[in-house]
Order: C-alpha cells, then structure tokens, then sequence
C-alpha cells in the first residue's frame, strides 16, 4: 500500500469570498516524505492542510491518502477516520486531561498492557516521562509541543500534519525543537506535511518544500533548487532576499553591470533579469569602479551594503564586518557565481540550468567567468 | 485567543462532516441534528410576543384607540421618569463605591466589596416590603416617633418616591458590578501615561479615567433601566403607576383583556427602544487594551484622612440598601413567631419554589444547548438569527410574557392551562437568555481546534461532545443553570398569573402577606428567599476577589 499523499486539482473558496483560498492544486508526497508548504499570510497553506485533515472539504478535485480517495467526486470520509495526525499551531492539548491521558486519547480500544506499553513508548521517544500525570497548563510551550507530537502520533497515522507548530515557542526553542521534530519524524520513518511562512523552518525541517502564493503551489522542490533557482519571479521575491540586475544577451554571452556570463542554452531573449543573492556579491574599492556605495548597515557578523549600479538597480551585497568601506566610495562589483537563474516578465528562462546534482555542486565557489565590470570601462 | 490561522476566510468557516448532501449555505453545514432543535426553541423563544402582536392586530383600529389615551401617556412618562430616577442614583452610588473599594486601601475592602453587590440578591417586592414596614404608615419609624414625639404623619412613602428609593438601593449594584469588572481589568498604563504627560491625578481620573469607564456604567445603566421597565413587584407595592401595575390591574380588573395586550405591546416597544438606543450609543470608540504585554496591578490609593468619612459612606449604603430590609424583615419575623406564626406553609412554598426553579433551569440549560453550539461553531445569517431569538426574554418584562402565555394557553392549549408545565414555560422564555449567556461565554473558551485534535485522533462529533466539549464547558452549563434557578426563584409576576390554582411559591407567599399588610407572615419566606440568593452571591465575590487578588 502506497502511504503517501496525493492532491489532483484541488481548489477550495470559502463562502462569501471573492477570490479562490486554495485553486487547482497538485501536490504528491511520498511515503515517508516531510513536505513544507511555505508561503505568505493568506496564501492558502492552512487551507490546503485542513483539506488533507478533513476539516474542510474541496470544491473540485481530489484528495487521497495511503491508496483511498478521501474526497472528490466519490464522496467524503470525515477526519476521524482519515489516519492522519494533525499537530496544532496552539497545540489543542486537552486542558482536562494529563499528558499521558491526552496521548492515551487517540490510541483507541487496545489491551490494557499494550496500551500502556504505547504511552510509554511514546513518552519515552518525545522525552516526557517525568511529566506523565502533569496538566498541559503546568508545561512549557517547548513540553506542550512535544505532548502534541506524540498525541498526534499516538494511532500511528498514516501521515502527520503540523500548521505552524513552532509559532508559539522562542526563538532559541524554536530552533532546537525543529531539529528534533525533523530527527523524530525521520527515525520513525513519518510522511509529514509541514505548513509554515518561515523559510528558514521549512529548509531546515523538509525534504520538499512547496512555495505556496495566491492559492497556487508555485514551485516545489528540494530547498537548495528553491532558493538558487526559485521557479518565478514572486518566489524568488518571497524566498530569500536577492536583487534583479538586468542583463543583455549577445550570442552566448549575457552582460550586466556585474559581468559577464556564459549561457549553456541559447534563448529567443534579448533582455533577462539575474537574480542575485546579497553573499555572492564581492566588492573591492577602486577609484575607477563604476559601482558607488549607497549605504552600509551593521548586523555583527555580516555588514550590508547598498550599491548603486549604473544600470540603476541598487544591489545588496554582504559583507564579513572586517570589511570597512564608507557610502560614497567607488568599487567594483562582482558575482561569485558561475551559475545564475534567469528571468523574463515572470518565470525564470532556461538560459543556465539548475544543476542535476544535490547541493554539493551549489554552494561551492567556483572561478569566475564572470569578467570585472571594472574592466570594461 | 491567539490561534494566528492565517486565512481569515478560513477561520470563520465551518468544519463539515457527515455525508456529502449538499445544503443551504445558510445553515452553513451544520447537521440537522443541531439546527431543527436549535430551531424549536427559536420558535418557542418568540411565540408569546408574535401571539401578543397578533392578538392586538386583531383589534384593528380599536387597539390604537385604546392605547391613545391621556392615560397611556400617563404610565409612559411615570415608567420613564422612574427609570431614569433610578438609572442616574444608581450610577451616583456606584462610582465612588466601585473606587472605593477596587483602587483604595478602605478599611476591610474586601467585606465591602461583598456586602455593596449582596442587595442583588433582594427581590423587588421584598425591598418594598421592607421600606413600607419601616417607613410607612403604621411603620417601624413612624410608630417609634409616635411614641417617642407624638408624629403621626411621615413623608408619603407610596408612590414615585417610594418606588425609585426601593428599586435604586436594589439595582445600583448592577452598575457597581460593570464597573468593577472595568476597573480591575483596565490597564495603568494609560493612566500612567497620562500622568506622564503633565496631568494631576484628578485631571487623570476625568479625562482619562472617567472616559474608560463610560461603557461599564453604560452597561449598567442599562441593565438597572431593564430591570425598572420590568418591575412589578416593587411599583406595585409601593403603588406607583407605571406600565407592568397597570397591565396587571387591567388584566384581573377587567374582562376585556384587549387593552392589557396592548399596554404590554407598549411596554415591550419602550424596552427594545432602549436596547436599540443603547448598541447605537455604543458604538464608535475602542476601549481595548492596545499592547499585548502583562498588566500591572494598579497603585492603591491611600485615603489618609478620609477614611473615616469612605467608611461612613459604604456603611450607609449597606445599612439602607441590606442591614435595613434585613432588619426589618427579622423584627417582623420575631414578632410573628411569637403571635405564633405558623412556619409550615412556609417550608411547602419553599420546596414548591424549589420545585419550580429546579425545573426551569434544566430544561432552559438543556435548549440552550442547541441553540449555543449552533451559534458557536456553525456562525453564520440563519444561527445568528435562532441565537437573537433566544435573547428575547431580555426584552420581555415578566408580565408581558406571563399575559402572552396566558392568551396563548386560554385560546390554543387549554390542557397546558395554568400547569406547572405553562409556569416553566413562561420562566425558560423569560431567563433563557442567562443559559445561553453563560453557555456561549464558556463554549467560546473552548478552541475549535481542541475539537478538531479529537477529530483528527478518530473521535466522531457526538463522542468529541462528550469526551471534550462537554467536560470544558461544564463550567458554563452549570453556572447558567444556576442563575437561572436564582432568578425564577425570584420571579413573581408570571407566577402570579400563570401558577396552577392553590400552587404557591415563596414569592406569591410574600406578595399576598405584604399586600395585605400581614408583615409578619410574609416575614419569614422573605428572609429564606434573601438566603438562598444570597448564598451562591457571597461564594462567588468571594471566588471572584481572591482570583483578582492572586492576579494583584
């Protein structure tokens, strides 16, 4: 049986709403699988999850979880007897009942020694043994969390979905317990659907991550293709900060303010956007630079820098603080990055391909074929 | 509550379940299961005053001619004046001894606290009992200054002075009660700011302090104002025309009952006036707290040399409005026991009151619970309309709704005809609104997403209910039926129109003792009914000041 996840043009609009919440979905997660939707307020992420979950139900389309169609046009199973697990951004914990009561809730009708067996196994995986027969309202939000991990997780379902489920902690908290969600949901081999509008979590916790905007799953992949070769223009906007620097395409070549790039496909463009992250600008003080520093903000490790380019964007670029050069100085400007994602109106051009490979050929450094745009004056 | 769903659209839509059938986006996917009950007792909730309209439309034209009478005008301008004697004493009362006892250090603060909201827990027929045993002809007062001084004659006690000194030293409590719940909720910080930029803390108090507290005292004014259109007990003791003493009088006084229907249609038509004034008033400016941060208790103030005269001043106020009633009511207690005063029909309308309360409560709890549920999680037009329906009975003084039952019971159900059933009836379409109120405020404690948790955990709707929502909300459910059971204790004119015959409560005991000037006989029912109100009251001031002083 495939435990997966599968949506086939699924689209939901609220009564009373003008515009669609969640429109023509398609969406399939493996067995096994954690899934990020990540996306803006408003932009149908939730949605998409209470359909999954049952809670709403789709106006077109369907819905199948582990091999059943679960809504569409063959009717509807209502979500208790969907199996699927759901942890909640205020976690939902029964405020009249222990910890171990809340996660014995849904474990159901077993011998009395097997379920007790269960509870504890599942205190002991989420480490909340010695708060057994505390109330939720005695824990912190760290230990609510995890109470709403193993309730969830407690009639082993077919899949776990969690809307926001690191919303309400601290930062520190948030940032160890995305670890150990993602080391718990792996060790137990759980498909999961994560909604969140933080990109940091859904890179950190997913295998996949879907950008969600206007109702509409607008790219999903391995997060190191979404954040290098973010699929449109408003994906790339949402995900990760980056400047369009524009660029002209003579034959094989693009020019820019930052330089030259070779371009592996030849398109029917003249005029492209690049899109740069502010870490793979470098910048050198140089009195014949065509480049002029706009601006220089402090962060402690990193100092940012506003550049003005002559092609009139102002381009981002960070800086390690030990680097020190003042507004109004000249410099030349240059892209670290040999391979760089291209853009007409909307979408990204097929000009430089994503590479085939994982992360590993992403992130290095690689000699420049971009040529100094100091060189050109 | 901070659940941060995003889509907005999302938050207010309904969970659906069940089966695929399509229905009315009205009903907004709520099971039939939910909405046909919830139905009923929306149909049951408006039935009397629908049949009271339609009963005074089949007069036609003469209808308008009875109402359009110098007489009409009369009761029309007694009610009001009444009411705005009584609105504006009560506020005058309230403010200095909300202050007083939440922003001082008064001398034993929290006694007083408890002590200036227990004259609630005195029935209206039962202050006026006490104010004529005491002030009146042939009084307490009077007949000591006879003795001691030879006068004969006091100040008249009947009528509007009467009337509004009695329903002002028991409803003021009203306003003292919105007005506490305002200032222990109201963040410093504003006051503080104000402080901060150059005012003095009188300056403070008017321009910043007094501006918050408008919507408490707005509140309460307007609950003291229901509670005087609605009175009966006390007006018609104390002899005071307004509009509930005359649909009575008309009602047993003649045989053409027409003219009573539409003095009551008047009467309802005053209340909704003042509802209706009251939301459009209320609107425009926002009192919430704009920060998200913890409060901090507020500084209190020290009185210094002014405590002796703030005692003085909250001693008084209990003295007139509970040590004076009680007073009375023991002297003629004693003075009955000893003529022998027979204490056995006491004890029967004492467990007949019981009886009655203990029924309306259940069942007005048991069809709230519809009706919330509905509202609550299937929000939408047609809820919405069912939940307003219920509230009725906060716009229907007890007497109009007694006369509808009476109509409706003579024309269309003789077999329920003055029967315990009618009575409870006419008690669950009066006090409903308490059940659904209290039930609504503790439904809404409950996150729909804790519902939602069982769901997702293999729980069907009507297991959830009874493993989750119910347990949470039990709270609600209890204390709903307990205000309710209070109140129809209480209640006295529906009882009076609509009890089975030879049935008598402690209420009508009273009523028929005190309005036959046998003091002594409605003495000791008087003082039980004190007791049982004031009870659950002293438990929950209680409750409520230690949580307010584990949060200072």
């Amino acid at each position: 049986m495939h435990d997966g996840i599968t949506l086939v043009n699924v689209s939901k609009r609220f009564t009373g709403a003008d515009e669609p919440a969640v429109r023509d979905v398609h969406l399939s997660v493996e067995p096994g699988e954690i899934v990020a939707l990540l996306g803006p307020s408003g932009c149908g992420k939730t949605t998409t999850l209470r359909l999954i979950a049952g809670f709403e139900r789709p106006d077109e389309g369907h819905v199948i979880i582990a091999g059943n169609q679960v809504a569409g046009p063959h009717g509807f199973i209502s979500p208790d007897k969907r199996g699927v697990g759901m942890v909640f951004q205020d976690y939902a914990l029964f405020p009249h009942l222990t910890v171990s009561d809340n996660i014995a809730f849904g474990i159901g009708r077993l011998p009395r020694q097997e379920k007790r067996e269960r509870i504890d196994e599942l205190l002991e995986l989420t480490g909340l043994g010695a708060l057994a027969e505390r109330f939720p309202h005695q824990l912190s939000g760290g230990q609510q969390q995890r109470v709403a991990m193993a309730r969830a997780l407690g009639p082993k379902p077919h899949v776990l979905l969690l809307d926001e489920p690191f919303s309400n902690l601290d930062t520190e908290m948030r940032l160890a317990m995305r670890i150990e969600v993602r080391d718990l949901l792996k060790s137990l081999g759980t498909t999961a659907i994560l909604v969140t509008h933080d990109q940091q979590e859904a890179m950190t916790v997913a295998d996949r991550m879907a950008v969600m905007l206007h109702g509409r799953v607008e790219q999903i992949d391995v997060p190191e293709i979404v954040y290098h070769y973010p699929a449109t223009r408003a994906v790339a906007n949402f995900v990760g900060q980056g400047t369009f620097v524009p660029a002209t395409i003579a034959g094989a070549i693009a020019e820019s303010d930052l330089g030259r790039f070779e371009l592996e496909e030849q398109g029917a463009q003249v005029h492209v956007d690049l899109l740069i992250r502010p870490r793979d600008v470098s910048l050198e003080v140089d009195p014949d630079g065509i480049a002029v520093i706009v601006s220089r903000t402090f962060h402690g490790a990193e100092t940012t820098y506003v550049i003005q380019l002559p092609c009139g964007v102002q381009l981002q670029s960070n800086q390690p603080s030990y680097v020190s050069i003042s507004p109004g100085a000249r410099v030349r400007v240059r892209c670290n990055r040999v391979r760089l994602a291209a853009y007409d109106a909307d979408s990204r051009v097929a000009l430089t391909a994503p590479p085939r490979l994982g992360p590993m050929s992403l992130g290095t450094p690689v000699a420049l074929d971009g040529i100094d745009a100091a060189a050109r004056s | 509550m901070n659940q941060g769903r995003e889509e907005a659209s999302g938050r207010a839509a309904p969970r659906r379940g069940g089966k695929s059938r399509r229905r009315s986006p009205l009903l907004r996917g709520a099971p039939a299961a939910l909405w046909l009950p919830a139905l009923v007792v929306a149909v049951i909730m408006v039935l009397p005053i629908g049949y009271l309209v339609l009963r005074a439309s089949q007069g036609g034209t003469d209808i308008l001619d009875l109402i359009w009478r110098p007489r009409t005008f009369m009761l029309l301008r007694n009610t009001v004046v009444l009411a705005t004697i009584v609105t504006v004493a009560s506020v005058l009362i309230s403010l200095p001894a909300a202050w007083l006892t939440s922003r001082t250090d008064l001398p034993w603060r929290r006694f007083w606290s408890v002590a200036l909201v227990l004259p609630l827990a005195v029935p209206s027929y039962v202050g006026a009992f006490a104010i004529v045993a005491a002030l009146g002809p042939r009084g307490l007062l009077q007949s000591r200054l006879e003795t001691l001084f030879g006068i004969e004659r006091l100040p008249e006690i009947y009528g509007l002075f009467g009337a509004a000194l009695t329903l002002t030293l028991l409803s003021y409590p009203y306003v003292l009660l919105t007005l506490n719940a305002t200032i222990s909720s109201m963040d410093t910080a504003l006051e503080e700011a104000s402080r901060s930029m150059g005012y003095g803390s009188l300056a403070t108090f008017r321009k910043v302090t007094l501006p918050l507290l408008r919507p408490a005292v707005g509140a309460g004014s307007l609950l003291v104002a229901l509670y005087v259109f609605s009175d009966f007990g006390a007006v018609s003791l104390l002899q005071f025309d307004s509009f509930t003493r005359a649909i009575y009088t008309q009602y047993t006084g003649s045989f053409d009952r027409t003219l009573a229907a539409g003095l009551a249609l008047v009467l309802v038509g005053l209340t909704v006036t003042l509802l209706g004034f009251e939301s459009w008033s209320r609107g425009g400016a926002g009192y919430h707290r704009s920060t998200a941060g913890v409060m901090r208790p507020s500084r209190m103030l020290k009185l210094g040399r002014w405590k002796a005269p703030a005692v003085a001043y909250c001693a008084t106020v209990v003295g007139l409005a509970l040590v004076m009633p009680i007073g009375v009511i023991l002297y003629w207690l004693v003075r009955g026991l000893r003529a022998g005063e027979p204490l056995r029909l006491v004890w029967d309308a004492g467990l007949n009151s019981a009886y009655v309360s203990l029924l309306a409560a259940l069942v007005a709890v048991l069809l709230s619970i519809p009706v919330v549920l509905l509202s609550v999680r299937h929000a939408g037009p047609f809820s919405g309309l069912i939940e307003r329906a219920t509230y009725a009975g906060y716009a229907l003084p007890g007497i109009v709704v007694a006369l509808s039952l009476v109509f409706f019971g003579a024309n269309y159900a003789p077999f329920l005809y003055q029967t315990t059933g009618m009575l409870v009836l006419a008690y669950v379409v009066r006090f409903i609104p308490q059940a659904v109120g209290s039930m609504r405020a503790a439904l809404l404690q409950v996150s729909p997403h804790i519902e939602e948790a069982a769901r997702s955990l293999g729980y069907n709707s009507p297991r959830v209910w009874l493993s989750v929502t119910g347990p949470l909300a039990r709270h609600g459910l209890l204390s709903g039926g307990l205000l309710v059971f209070l109140t129809v204790m209480k209640e006295l004119p529906a009882t009076l129109l609509l009890r089975p015959i030879g049935f008598n409560t402690l209420a009508t005991r009273i009523w028929g003792a005190t309005a036959e000037g046998f003091w002594a006989r409605a003495a000791a029912p008087a003082l039980l009914l004190i007791l049982i109100s004031a009870i659950p009251m002293i438990v929950i001031s209680l409750r409520q000041s230690r949580v307010d002083a584990s949060r200072g």
